[in-house]
């Protein structure tokens, strides 16, 4: 599609202007400016209600915003059903509650995008699930449902169900929050993997571990806006802002 | 004969609804909570009698069950006036789903209280009446207030028995007049008076205190 | 006094039009899953009128269905609109039970986590494939059983066609009894049509109930 080649030449893979967004009277997006050039892998991190998930979610049209663009891939979020589909299928989400369809097998909440949105047939379709299912090792497990498998067998089915659609970004929502500690691990793993294969990602996480090694930039968010922006070795070592410097000293304790 | 003409013969039929519904409850009410209690409490054969009891006068389409006590019933020497033949068969309709909301509710409470109540030394009928069955009676509040509702809309069966309650007055009035539409109109607005505002409390209530069991009636 | 053997000859006089009650239940539940699919729909999408269409569902609650019954029999010809007794029986039921249907849909809707949107919204799923193909399913478990009881009440509800003259069982049963001024063994007899039917399909909703929950992925 003519959007796809515009997209791919041009520049950054998200751009964010002047974002405002507001819940009422309350304002959880203030002004919110961020530029994520292809490749990239950015962690956003932030106290709790500092709108980190609602940015993100602003990227795919989970939330409407107000004021402000937000272009994905040359695409502007907001415009029509139309374009927002379309930046959905090139946009992969990854939920902090998976949100696996539980009445369908690991195989087949990979398939069901690609026959109903991609338009393959079924056995293409079943063959590139397959793949991705193998590369985030649940390979032996692509006939199970959701209620069969672990919290983190099903977060990776998830970002494999997002990966076979091809996306040029990844979005994160808090993606080990819901999981036990033996799980985070294997979880990252894809994640980290996925970066180093040069996928532009978006996390939105408390890992700081993984955002010390993996993030190109580290975007710490509070009270709606964002409030320091740094590669990690900058940002753990020598926060310049005031708040940020509080939020390490609490989660490094 | 005009709308309001039309309305005020209409709510001439008003008391006879509503003494068909006063004495309905005659009979629903201590039907579902006794036999609502004992489907709770017993098991065994016993139950297996109380439920298929209960199973006749809930299952059964209530216009057909009708019809047969009030066919059936001078056939045993009992002669009851459409009155009391009506109002029976409703209230033990009525009671037979009333029995489901008061077991819903006996059952959604916590287990923790009826032991309680023993701990305390209280004897099972005083731990039924004074810890249980209030409780349990608050839960259902909103599914009752469906069951008042539907026994007022199933009243309307009465005048099928020649009862002359609100609907019979307007099937006169439309049959008298040759224009059904204003006389049928008036009848739906009527019982939309009534029964309207039940159904928004009810449903006020349903939001505020949550539902023990999913509404099912007719 | 009460004749048995007059009683075993009805049966089959009776069980003649079981086949019109069976299909006219069919057809109105039918009516009664689309009309009130689309009525949940609608109240859910929008935004201004969205009480308008709940009022419509608490209107066709609130008001008796012999009452809409009569009304639609007799008040759309005066507006022109002759449809033959079977057919305005079938759209009075079926509208009658859409209203209820609406809520059982809303609680269905309402019972898959918002969640399973979002993923299904972040594929890029049109609106129609997340509905038919992540919410649907998932919404199965949750209605099929009071979906399951609301037949049995529309069952329940086809004798009110009498009144119209369509031709299912309590109606066979009246003509039965106005032929041989005998009404109670045609009645005994419709009776127990019913509760066969009713407490049997009953039966079989609940072992679907029990069927679903043990198969239920998640």
């Amino acid at each position: 599609m003519k959007h796809e080649q515009a997209a791919a030449a041009s520049g950054p893979a998200v751009a964010i202007s002047g974002l405002n967004k507001w819940y009422g009277k309350y304002h959880a997006l203030r002004d919110v400016n961020l530029t994520v050039a292809a490749g990239e892998t950015i962690v956003i991190c932030g106290p709790s209600g500092s709108g980190k998930s609602t940015l993100i979610r602003c990227i795919n049209g989970l939330e409407q915003h107000h004021q402000g663009t937000i272009v994905a891939n040359g695409l502007t979020v907001g415009e029509d059903a139309r374009t927002m589909r379309e930046i959905r299928k090139n946009t992969g989400m990854v939920f902090q509650h998976f949100n696996l369809f539980p009445h369908l097998t690991a195989l087949q909440n990979c398939t069901l995008a690609l026959t109903r949105v991609r338009g393959y047939g079924r056995a293409e379709a079943e063959r590139i699930a397959q793949n991705f299912l193998e590369r985030v090792r649940m390979g032996d497990h692509i006939r199970k449902y959701p209620s069969q498998l672990s919290g983190g067998q099903q977060q990776r089915v998830a970002i494999a169900r997002s990966l076979c659609m091809k996306p040029r970004i990844m979005l994160f929502d808090e993606p080990t929050s819901a999981l036990d500690p033996e799980m985070i691990k294997e979880v990252l793993d894809v994640m980290r993997t996925l970066a180093q294969d040069g996928m532009t990602m978006i996390c939105v996480t408390h890992e700081m571990g993984f955002a010390r090694e993996v993030a190109d930039r580290v975007v710490f968010m509070d009270g709606g806006t964002i409030v320091e922006e740094a590669p990690p070795a900058e940002f753990f070592s020598a926060p310049r802002h005031e708040r940020s410097q509080r939020f390490l000293a609490q989660l490094l304790h | 004969m005009d709308f309001v003409d039309i309305l005020g013969n209409i709510w001439s039929g008003f008391g006879t609804t509503a003494g068909v519904v006063a004495l309905a409850l005659l009979y629903g009410i201590p039907f579902a909570l006794v036999f609502g209690t004992l489907q709770h409490e017993l098991t065994g054969w016993r139950r297996f009698a109380v439920t298929s009891f209960i199973e006749f006068w809930r299952s059964s389409p209530i216009i057909v069950l009708l019809f047969v006590f009030y066919y059936s019933l001078p056939m045993i020497r009992i002669e009851l006036s459409a009155l009391a033949v009506g109002s029976m068969v409703l209230g033990m309709n009525i009671g037979g789903y009333g029995t489901q909301a008061v077991r819903a509710g006996l059952q959604a409470l916590d287990r923790g209280q009826k032991e309680a109540g023993i701990s305390l030394g209280l004897s099972p009928l005083q731990n039924l009446l004074l810890v249980q069955m209030p409780q349990a009676l608050r839960a259902g509040i909103p599914t009752y207030i469906n069951l008042l509702i539907q026994l007022i809309k199933g009243t309307v069966l009465v005048s099928l028995l020649s009862l002359a309650d609100m609907t019979f007055r307007a099937k006169e009035i439309a049959q008298i007049t040759f224009t059904p539409a204003p006389a049928y109109s008036a009848l739906l607005l009527s019982y939309l008076i009534i029964c309207y505002p039940l159904t928004i409390l009810g449903r006020y209530l349903e939001q505020r205190h949550g539902s023990t069991e999913r509404r099912q009636d007719v | 006094m009460f004749d048995l053997q007059f009683l075993a000859d009805a049966f089959p006089v009776i069980l003649e039009s079981l086949g019109t009650t069976l299909w006219v239940t069919i057809a109105s539940c039918a009516l009664a899953v689309v009309l009130g699919f689309m009525l949940e729909i609608l109240r859910r999408s929008s935004r201004q009128f969205g009480f308008v269409f709940r009022f419509v569902t608490d209107f066709i609650r609130s008001t008796p269905i012999l009452v809409q019954i009569y009304f639609l029999y007799f008040v759309l010809p005066q507006f022109g609109v002759t449809l033959p007794a079977l057919v305005i029986g079938v759209f009075s039921l079926g509208l009658y039970y859409s209203a209820y249907l609406a809520e059982v849909f809303k609680a269905g809707i309402d019972a898959v986590p918002r969640g399973q949107t979002e993923a299904a919204q972040s594929l890029g799923l049109r609106w129609t494939d997340q509905v038919v193909r992540v919410i649907m399913p998932q919404m199965l478990r949750h209605i099929a059983a009071p979906m399951g009881n609301y037949f049995v009440s529309l069952l329940k509800a086809t004798p009110y066609l009498a009144v119209i003259a369509v031709p299912e069982m309590l109606g066979a049963a009246l003509e039965l009894g106005s032929d041989t001024f005998r009404y109670a063994e045609p009645m005994v007899a419709t009776e127990i049509i019913f509760l066969v039917l009713a407490i049997g399909i009953a039966q079989l909703v609940r072992v679907l109930e029990i069927r679903m929950m043990r198969s239920a992925k998640r």
